[in-house]
């Protein structure tokens, strides 16, 4: 048998279940995660997009303002 | 059938119609086979369990990592000699493929993706601690012919040891082409080598490796 062909056969023996502490960890990283995501005001929003529309929404209640006073309202 | 839709059959011995199997609960098989009459009974195929793994169920999550850390865990145990580095590769590499589930399109294999991953987080680590480096590119050996036989069975921690004894350039190379796969232009541009150092790299391995199996008196002209 060539030395290659011998790998390729070999392959499938070498598997084996990891100690358990790795899924442990996994499913500590894993729920975090999903933590961090059920945190979110609306689930789809990003932290960075929901921070832009915060200043968006600042940015025009203070041009409502101005527009305002300087209408004398 | 999808690779995902096989392994499902596979391990629940039906395709998501008709009466179910029994299920064996006595063992870590039949702890998998229960987690799928499961859904079975809640009428989901592989499909559902996909969408089932978009959605970040942790049941389809810890279903998946049963069918497959074994082989994953393996793939990292080739690259890597120390057994925590495997982990860690196998650790982040499964993060990935939950948290990045939604970039496959089901249009390859599903286990080859997780693959891809896993592999690509094993030369991360890899790259990460220096240690790969390509040893003996100036001069390449010449093509060598392989006129042996290996005349005895092997079981799979002397594989394992064999391979850690290969220097971790040949190593990756050698795994990734012999057991990846992968041609050498790919690996050129994963490892950010040149094609004939791919080469090189794989012809030095093979000399070491028969060397090696020499040495055991299992490899004979």
């Amino acid at each position: 048998m060539d030395l290659f062909e011998f790998f390729q056969k070999q392959e499938q023996q070498l598997h084996e279940a990891p100690p358990e502490r790795v899924w442990k960890r996994l499913e500590v990283q894993l729920a975090r995660r999903r933590r961090r995501r059920q945190r979110r005001p609306i689930p789809f929003l990003s932290a960075e997009t929901a921070v832009l529309l915060l200043l968006l929404l600042l940015l025009a209640a203070v041009l409502v303002w101005w527009w305002a006073r300087s209408e004398g309202l | 059938m999808s690779a995902l839709s096989a392994a499902f059959i596979s391990v629940t011995g039906c395709e998501g119609s008709g009466p179910l199997p029994n299920a064996h609960l006595n063992s870590r098989i039949a702890s998998q086979r229960y987690l799928f009459l499961l859904y079975l009974s809640k009428k989901m195929d592989a499909h559902t369990l996909l969408e089932r793994l978009k959605a970040e169920d942790p049941r389809a999550q810890r279903w998946l990592y049963d069918r497959y850390a074994p082989m994953l865990f393996s793939v990292c145990r080739r690259y890597l000699s120390s057994r925590e580095d495997a982990e860690e590769a196998l650790l982040s590499g499964f993060y990935k493929i939950f948290t990045q589930i939604e970039t496959y399109q089901g249009s390859g294999s599903f286990e080859g993706w997780m693959r891809r991953i896993v592999v690509n987080e094993a030369l991360m680590l890899l790259r990460k601690t220096k240690l790969l480096v390509f040893p003996g590119d100036a001069a390449p050996p010449a093509e060598a012919v392989d006129d042996f036989s290996i005349e005895a069975e092997m079981s799979a921690q002397e594989i394992l040891d064999l391979l850690t004894q290969l220097p971790p350039g040949y190593r990756t190379v050698f795994n990734l082409y012999v057991l990846e796969g992968y041609k050498h232009h790919e690996i050129a541009e994963m490892l950010s080598i040149s094609i004939n150092t791919s080469k090189s790299q794989l012809l030095l391995a093979r000399a070491k490796l028969q060397q090696l199996l020499k040495a055991k008196g299992v490899y004979r002209e």
